[in-house]
Parts: structure tokens; C-alpha cells; sequence
């Protein structure tokens, strides 16, 4: 059962968990928006 | 709900600098792919059919000052469905090779005209400030002389190409063919099948569309046409004899 002390006993984990979000989010963040702005108002949907 | 909510909110509390480096650390490959995709043409060529279009667009100005994204607008749609393609059939030289693109005039004048028209769609390596050292075509005798023209023939991208026409073959294109009156576009004279390879210089074969044998000697078959007309294309206006 997950709860704050399962969290605590099994943190670095859970820290490794966040880091590849982390990573893939700012992947996807600097590759996606900078696209996007580019694309929509030039080509649309 | 209430307890995934809760659940979330600690691991947040509990892993938010890990998240911030990781999100730092993806920051750089992130713009990096940006980057690829919209500034070299190997992204776009990895798929795209093309003979020596790209290696003429390299050598030419514009492959010094622009990117494929700068004509090539596309809506976002096309790009899920290109990957598509990538994956399930990729274009092969020359069978795939159907079309003669088209580049809109708004694109050219963007940057070629003086009273310019909407300049967002320039992403390429040319610096905006140096926009005013393009050669504005509407201060020049010819150019400006044919953009206050009208046609009634179709644009070129209607055209499909043959299949020696694929391979570069252009003895007597067929592309002569009537619409409702319009405004000369650029690609009429710095497009078709002949151009198709980039390199966006105008050909005999764009005047013969409109003015055909218009000299009764064999003078225009003999030395072209732009062996006596190139020089007024690139004469000032205020310098013309009108």
C-alpha cells in the first residue's frame, strides 16, 4: 500500500522516477513548444 | 480520487528537485531535436523524394539563407502523417515522385519584395536585419511589369509530371493549359517541372507559356529569350524608359 512511509522507505527510487520525468518532460517541453509556435500559426492544424 | 491526489501531491514534495534537474537535463537534447527538425534539411530529406533538388537548393542563395520550413509550411496534421509514411512506406526515387511543388508568392515576396508581406514565416539562418540587401524584384523594370500582370493559365502545381519528366526529360511539357484570370505568381517564371530541383532561376520555357513565338524570325529559338530580355528583369525601375 502506498502511503508517505512507503514514499520514504523506498525514496531514491522514487528520486530516479522524477529524474527520468524530468527528463523526458524538458525533452518533450524545449523539442514541442519552440515546434509548435513554428508550425500552427504557419500551417495550422 | 481524493487518495491518488494526495499521493501525487507528496511525490511531488518528495522528488521536485530531482524532477527540476531531470527536466534541466532534458532541456538541451530537447532543443537540440527542435533544432534538427526545423533547421536541417537531412530531417526533411531522410523522406522526402528528391533528385538533386536538395544539393542544388545547398548551392544556391537561398541555401545559405533559408530552411526547408521557410517555403515548405505545412499544417501540424501532415507531420503525424509523414511519420506514418516514414514507418509504413518511404517515397523511393523517382516512381513516388508525382507532383511539381509549389511555392506561394506570399512566401517569395516576404522577403523579395519592398512593401513586404507577413515576414514570420522566415525561420532560416538569414537575419532579419539583413532582409534589406535581398533584391526587392518590385523595383525592377520586367519584375515589376509582369507583377502587375494577369494570366489565365494554371498554376504549374497542377501539373503532373511524366514519367521522363521524373527523370528530368522535359522535351515539350505540356503544361499549357487555361483557368480563370489571375495574378502572375512567382513560381509561374521561377517554378515548374524544370525547377522542380530548386534552383528557382527562370527558364526560356516560362516565357514561351505566355508570349510563344512571339519574334517571327528564328531568333528566340536560336538565342533564347533571356539573352536579350535578362538585363531589363534587372534594371531599376526609376531608371527605365517607360
Amino acid at each position: 500500500m502506498i502511503d508517505t512511509e512507503w514514499m520514504k522507505k523506498h525514496k531514491w527510487w522514487l528520486h530516479l522516477l522524477a529524474l527520468v520525468i524530468g527528463l523526458f518532460l524538458g525533452w518533450f517541453l524545449f523539442f514541442q513548444v519552440p515546434f509548435l509556435y513554428r508550425v500552427i500559426p504557419h500551417g495550422g492544424f | 480520487m481524493k487518495k491518488f491526489g494526495k499521493i501525487l501531491r507528496a511525490f511531488l514534495m518528495l522528488t521536485f528537485p530531482s524532477l527540476l534537474i531531470g527536466m534541466g537535463i532534458g532541456a538541451y537534447p530537447g532543443y537540440k531535436t527542435y533544432e534538427y527538425t526545423w533547421k536541417d534539411a537531412n530531417f526533411c530529406i531522410s523522406c522526402h523524394v528528391h533528385d538533386y533538388a536538395t544539393y542544388s537548393w545547398e548551392e544556391s542563395s537561398h541555401g545559405q539563407a533559408t530552411t526547408c520550413h521557410d517555403c515548405h509550411h505545412q499544417p501540424l496534421h501532415q507531420y503525424i502523417k509523414e511519420a506514418y509514411v516514414y514507418v509504413t512506406k518511404r517515397p523511393v526515387f523517382p516512381k513516388d515522385l508525382h507532383h511539381t511543388p509549389n511555392v506561394p508568392s506570399d512566401l517569395c515576396q516576404s522577403c523579395h519584395l519592398s512593401a513586404h508581406a507577413d515576414r514570420s514565416t522566415i525561420t532560416g539562418p538569414l537575419a532579419k536585419e539583413n532582409l534589406a540587401h535581398v533584391p526587392k524584384v518590385d523595383k525592377l523594370y520586367l519584375h515589376a511589369f509582369h507583377l502587375e500582370r494577369k494570366t489565365k493559365l494554371t498554376l504549374l502545381k497542377s501539373h503532373q509530371l511524366s514519367d521522363e519528366e521524373r527523370m528530368g526529360q522535359f522535351v515539350n511539357p505540356k503544361v499549357i493549359k487555361q483557368d480563370e484570370e489571375r495574378a502572375i505568381a512567382c513560381s509561374d517564371c521561377h517554378g515548374g517541372p524544370t525547377n522542380r530541383a530548386h534552383h528557382f532561376s527562370a527558364v526560356d520555357l516560362s516565357c514561351v507559356r505566355c508570349h510563344g513565338n512571339i519574334h517571327r524570325s528564328p531568333m528566340g529559338q536560336e538565342y533564347g529569350c533571356r539573352n536579350c530580355h535578362f538585363q531589363e528583369f534587372l534594371l531599376p525601375l526609376d531608371n527605365s524608359a517607360r
